[in-house]
Formats: C-alpha cells, sequence, structure tokens
C-alpha cells in the first residue's frame, strides 16, 4: 500500500490581535531594548491552529476531518494543499492534489460558465487540450447545458456549486479534498455528488479528504475519520 | 523557546529526508519557505498565464459601450491636453517633425509603465481571495497583469504608428528594423522597470500598506523626471547624472526614434537605464519569493 498524504510532527502558530503599524513599531521598540518581558507578553499573543499532527493516509483511503469550529480543519486542509506552510513539521504528498478551500475563489463573476470551466482548471494546473475536450462533459454532469454561455453572476448557488463540483471531479488529480461544499445543493444534487465520490473512491481509486459536520455523509462515504478538538487529534478511527 | 529548537530540527530533518526520499511529489515544511518553484512552475501553468491575462484585460471593459476604444480615446486626449498647455500655452519646444506624435508617441509608454507599476504593486492585496484560497505559483499573476497591459500597449502602439503613416505618407522609413528594434527595446527596458519596482512595492506591502501609497504617488512623481513633456535636450548637464538612472528616460527616448528620427540619449544612458532596471527586477523578484510563501497568514 502506497502511503498518499504523510504529516509528521505539524504545527501551525498564529498570531493573534492585529498585525499593523502600531504593532512594528512596538516589536521594533522591543528589538532595540532588548526587553526580556516583552518577548513574554509575544508568546502570550501567539496560539497554535494545529499542534503536533501525525498521520499518514493511504491511496485510495477516504478520510472524513470533523470538529467544531475553530478546531483546525481548515488550517489542516490549507496545509496540505500547499497554500500556506507549517510553521515546524513535514507534510509529504503523493500525487497531485486538487480541491476547494472556498468555492468563490477560482471563478471570475464576469466570465460565463464554459470560461470559467477553463479558469478553474487551470487554477489547479490543467492544460488546455485535456479541458476543452472535457467542458462538455463537465457541463452536461453540472446539468447546465443551457446555461453554459451566461456570466456566471447570473447564477443561483446551486447552479455555481454544481458547476464547481463538476470541475473538479472532472479533472484528473490523485488526492481530492472537499470543504463543506455539501452545505447548498439540493438532496438529489447531494445525493448524486455521494454516488460520484463512492464510484472515485472505489473504480478510480481517489484519495478524498472530506471536511464536514454531517455526520450521516461522512459515514457513509468514508472509511476514516479524524476528530480534531482544539487542534490536536482527539480521535482517529476505521469506521 | 522550545518551538525555537523544534523549528531548527525539522529544517534539517527536512532537507535530509528530501534528498532520500525521491517518491513523493510535494514536500511542505517550514524549511521551504525561499521556495524558487513559484517561479520556475510558471511554465506549467502557461494556460493559467493566458487565462489570468484575459480575465485582466476583459475586466476593464465588462459593461462599457465603446469598449477598447478607451485605449484610444484616453491617449488621444491626453496628448491634445499636453500639447494645447505646453505647447501652445508654454510654448515648450518639441523633438521631431510633429509635436502630436512627440506627445502621444510618451503618454502611450507611460501609461503602460505606471499601469502595469500600479498592477504589480497591489497584486497581493488585490488577489488576497486566490493566493489565500489555492495554491499555485503566484509570480505567474504579476507576469499575468504585465502581460495585459502589453497587449493593449502593442495595440495603441499599432495605431499610433498607423496614424503616423498616414499623416506622412512620404517618410516610410518610420518601420524599418532599427527602429522597430528600437521599440522592442523600450518596451522589455519598460516591463523590466516596471517588474522590478512593482514586486518591491508589492513584497513590502504584506508588512506595511504604505508602499503601495507610495508607488502611485512615486510614479506620478517620476512623470516629471521623464523628458515626456519636453525633449530631452532641454535637461541642464547637472541634472543629466541623476535622470541618467531613471531607466524611462532611454526607453522614451528608445521608443520616440522611429518618429523624430534621432537618438539624444547615448548608448551608456541605455547602458545604465537597463542596469538599474535589471537590478531593481533581480531585488523585486527575490523578495517576492521570500514573501510570497508567508503572505497568505499576514495579508
Amino acid at each position: 500500500m502506497t502511503i498518499a498524504i504523510r504529516l509528521e510532527n505539524v504545527y501551525k502558530k498564529y498570531r493573534r490581535g492585529r498585525f499593523g503599524f502600531p504593532q512594528i513599531m512596538i516589536s521594533l521598540m522591543r528589538l532595540l531594548s532588548r526587553n526580556c518581558k516583552g518577548s513574554d507578553r509575544k508568546s502570550n499573543r501567539e496560539f497554535f491552529a494545529l499542534k503536533n499532527i501525525s498521520f499518514s493516509i493511504n491511496k485510495g483511503e477516504s478520510v472524513g476531518i470533523t470538529g467544531k469550529n475553530g478546531a483546525g480543519k481548515s488550517t489542516l486542509l490549507k496545509l496540505i494543499y500547499g497554500v500556506t506552510a507549517p510553521s515546524s513539521g513535514v507534510i509529504r504528498l503523493n500525487g497531485s492534489i486538487a480541491g476547494y478551500l472556498d468555492v468563490l475563489s477560482c471563478f471570475y463573476h464576469e466570465f460565463t460558465g464554459k470560461e470559467n470551466i477553463l479558469l478553474a482548471g487551470a487554477y489547479f494546473g490543467a492544460q488546455k487540450k485535456y479541458l476543452k475536450e472535457n467542458s462538455f462533459r463537465i457541463i452536461e454532469f453540472a446539468e447546465l447545458q443551457e446555461h453554459a454561455d451566461t456570466p456566471i453572476k447570473k447564477y443561483s448557488s446551486g447552479m455555481f456549486l454544481r458547476l464547481a463540483f463538476s470541475i473538479l471531479i472532472h479533472l484528473d488529480h490523485e488526492i481530492l479534498f472537499f470543504d463543506e461544499i455539501f452545505a447548498v445543493g439540493d438532496a438529489e444534487f447531494q445525493k448524486r455528488c455521494q454516488k460520484t465520490m463512492k464510484i472515485l473512491i472505489e473504480s478510480k481509486k481517489k484519495t478524498i479528504l472530506l471536511v464536514s459536520h454531517n455526520q450521516e455523509l461522512i459515514n457513509s462515504t468514508c472509511s476514516r475519520v479524524i476528530e480534531l478538538c482544539n487542534g490536536e487529534i482527539s480521535s482517529d478511527r476505521e469506521l | 523557546m522550545k518551538t525555537v529548537s523544534g523549528n531548527e530540527l525539522t529544517i534539517n530533518k527536512c532537507s535530509v529526508l528530501e534528498h532520500s526520499e525521491g517518491q513523493w511529489t510535494r514536500i511542505h515544511c517550514a524549511a521551504s519557505k525561499f521556495d524558487i518553484r513559484c517561479i520556475t512552475d510558471v511554465f506549467d501553468y502557461r494556460f493559467l498565464l493566458a487565462e489570468l491575462t484575459k480575465k485582466s484585460i476583459r475586466s476593464v471593459y465588462t459593461q462599457t459601450v465603446l469598449g477598447p476604444l478607451w485605449l484610444i480615446i484616453q491617449p488621444l486626449m491626453t496628448s491634445v491636453v499636453f500639447l494645447l498647455v505646453f505647447q501652445k500655452i508654454l510654448g515648450i519646444p518639441v523633438q521631431g517633425r510633429s509635436s502630436f506624435v512627440f506627445y502621444s508617441s510618451a503618454v502611450v509608454l507611460w501609461g503602460f509603465f505606471a499601469k502595469s507599476v500600479n498592477a504589480v504593486s497591489s497584486v497581493f492585496i488585490s488577489n488576497r481571495n486566490t493566493f489565500s484560497k489555492l495554491a499555485f505559483p503566484k509570480f505567474i499573476v504579476p507576469l499575468a497583469e504585465i502581460l495585459a497591459n502589453c497587449t493593449k500597449f502593442i495595440f495603441q502602439f499599432t495605431i499610433l504608428l498607423i496614424v503616423y503613416i498616414i499623416m506622412f505618407r512620404k517618410s516610410f522609413a518610420v518601420v524599418s528594423p532599427v527602429s522597430m528594434l528600437c521599440c522592442v527595446a523600450a518596451l522589455i527596458e519598460t516591463s523590466v522597470f516596471a517588474i522590478g519596482t512593482g514586486l518591491i512595492a508589492a513584497s513590502l506591502t504584506t508588512i506595511f500598506r504604505d508602499t503601495s501609497i507610495m508607488v502611485s504617488y512615486g510614479v506620478n512623481l517620476l512623470f516629471y523626471a521623464t523628458p515626456i513633456l519636453y525633449p530631452p535636450n532641454r535637461i541642464p548637464v547637472n541634472l543629466w547624472k541623476i535622470l541618467q538612472c531613471n531607466p524611462m528616460v532611454s526607453a522614451i527616448d528608445l521608443f520616440r526614434f522611429p518618429f523624430s528620427g534621432s537618438l539624444f540619449v547615448s548608448s551608456s544612458m541605455i547602458a545604465s537605464g537597463a542596469a538599474v532596471s535589471l537590478l531593481l527586477c533581480i531585488i523585486g523578484m527575490t523578495l517576492f519569493v521570500i514573501t510570497q510563501r508567508s503572505c497568505v497568514d499576514k495579508i
């Protein structure tokens, strides 16, 4: 069994409070005066979004990530995806990765549905030829045949979500992650998504990370659940 | 104290493992702060570069009636105003045959420079959403801004050439290889200078936003330190030494060559201008590579 993702002692540190001009002046003055008390205060302002996270995910595994708000689920995805670097620790990936941390960010509202397929696909590193060949299938899966030439600013949130999901599953990435993507779609589309995800896992051997509060969804699609609590893994169990 | 020592430990571990374990396609760790891949991966994402360029061009002209006609109207009106104020009212002499071409050629090149610098310098602020949600070589975004402005510039330049050829039908020497080479050189020098200053400012905006204000103001001031409203031969000798450092001086003069028929700047001035812009470009790219990794947590 090959490993798709491995995390070793990953920490992510953030700073509390505002970071701006006064803070720069304060830190400069501290540097100049070498005030020992200052560094104490500094450590108070830092907090760890993720603390000592280590796990590995095999290829073809589908893992659900749960936890309360602020438990560090999205930060974990950000680090695995490579949007931001860990403060310490190592993350290793085997295979290309794609997914939405936020569905809106890779679309441009003035472009039509078709043009947005090209833009979003390009953000995930797909080539022009591949996208042009597959754009028909993407539109078909998203059920947007009539609206493919409409600027997406006129789309409803459901249409938008269908397009986004359809683009992601038609790209040929080995690791896919979904962050609360099922919050908007209707029941029928959610069912179709779950079915497609099962196909992706079972026949296409994709590795899937699914962040969700929906316990039912995780139970039906995932084979393993990692629960986060205050930046630490509180449970890691097979289903 | 604990975290600092932990940090150092992983840095060593990471660099060792990176060499021994070749099967991993991607490794993210704290040590990879100076990640040159944000520039070297650009080729793999060339389609994204094309798409972002398209987006940048389209974004300005959506829901406008005149659309790309604005690209002609703006420099045209500016040149007419300059002509009226600086030549007719103030009586500043021009270089070359036509005063309209003297102003409009400089206006077009300067417009390219000013727009590029402003776009590149606010790259981190205006693309906060994509940078913090998507992992792709970030250098593509400033590059796409430059390319988009370049496309607009080439469009304007073509119109300018056509106008000039119609105005002076007898002198077709305008489109000789030498003069076109001068224009290309001017375009490259301006782009490199714009990328350099823009990237330096953009990298600093992740710490303090002052630089983006500073740059847009600085570009306005630099306008007067560039022979746009006056011919370069009016600059006093003692000021030349300072103005030599401004790459736009030689760029504007090179760009005017096909229209004026004579070069004022010497080759050493062109060389010094090119050196300054190249140096700024290297500094800017280095700063960009350093800041792009941590920018997500700061902007």
